[in-house]
């Protein structure tokens, strides 16, 4: 025995063998079917990791954009070219993503929304939501504008 | 934990209590939850300031981009 906690991982079987008390399994792999809660909590986090590398892009875009004509040029060349339009849609995923997500958490945090058919709702909510301000934000951004 | 049947003693000495005591609250959660809802909320206008802002310099120049952003109003921005 390494640790104190294995300790409390002791019991008996019916046969009163001493053994090792089954654990649940980790979170990730096959053990768990996709749901709705895990799903939108983990694409949550995803997509709030991903805003810190985003914030970090637009500091990077306000110091090219304070420091002079060449630097701003350079960092508009690499945003407009193929790679820079990926980066800045899956930023804007992750922003509205992680928008209405957050809305969906502060009314778990007043205490509301808790029911399973209304989470699946808003949950659904959310994911549809984020697919149509992504798609509405760049036709403007492409087309409209 | 192989021989585990053999030898069923744990042999540590020091007690559950004694390994616990200490690692309390910090007293300081209510606040951090509070500051967290709180700029959480403050956000929601502010994403919708950024997204829109953002389309309003598509195509626009380093010199329309400085002016914009050298708006004293826009100070909460960065």
């Amino acid at each position: 025995m390494k640790d104190v906690r294995d300790a409390q991982m002791l019991g008996r079987n019916t046969e009163g063998k001493l053994v090792r008390r089954p654990i649940s399994p980790f979170m990730l792999g096959t053990a768990y079917k996709a749901q709705m809660s895990s799903m939108t909590s983990i694409t949550h986090r995803i997509t709030g990791c991903a805003l810190g590398g985003g914030a970090v892009l637009l500091t990077l875009w306000l110091v090219c954009a304070a420091s002079g004509d060449n630097a701003f040029s350079m960092i508009q060349a690499f945003l407009g070219s193929w790679i820079g339009i990926l980066v800045l849609i899956g930023f804007t995923a992750a922003l509205f993503y992680h928008f209405l997500n957050g809305i969906r958490h502060l009314g778990w945090d007043a205490g509301m929304g808790f029911e399973l058919d209304t989470m699946h709702r808003t949950g659904w909510s959310v994911v549809a939501g984020t697919a149509v301000l992504t798609v509405l934000f760049w036709v403007i951004g492409f087309l409209v504008w | 934990m192989n021989n585990i049947d053999r030898d069923p003693t744990v042999h540590i000495m020091r007690s559950q209590l004694g390994r616990a005591r200490g690692l309390g609250a910090a007293k300081a959660g209510v606040h951090h939850w509070w500051a967290q809802r709180l700029t959480a909320a403050a956000l929601l206008p502010l994403a919708l300031y950024f997204v829109i802002s953002v389309i309003i310099l598509d195509h626009a120049t380093r010199e329309q981009v400085a002016a914009y952003l050298g708006e004293p109003s826009r100070e909460v921005r960065c």
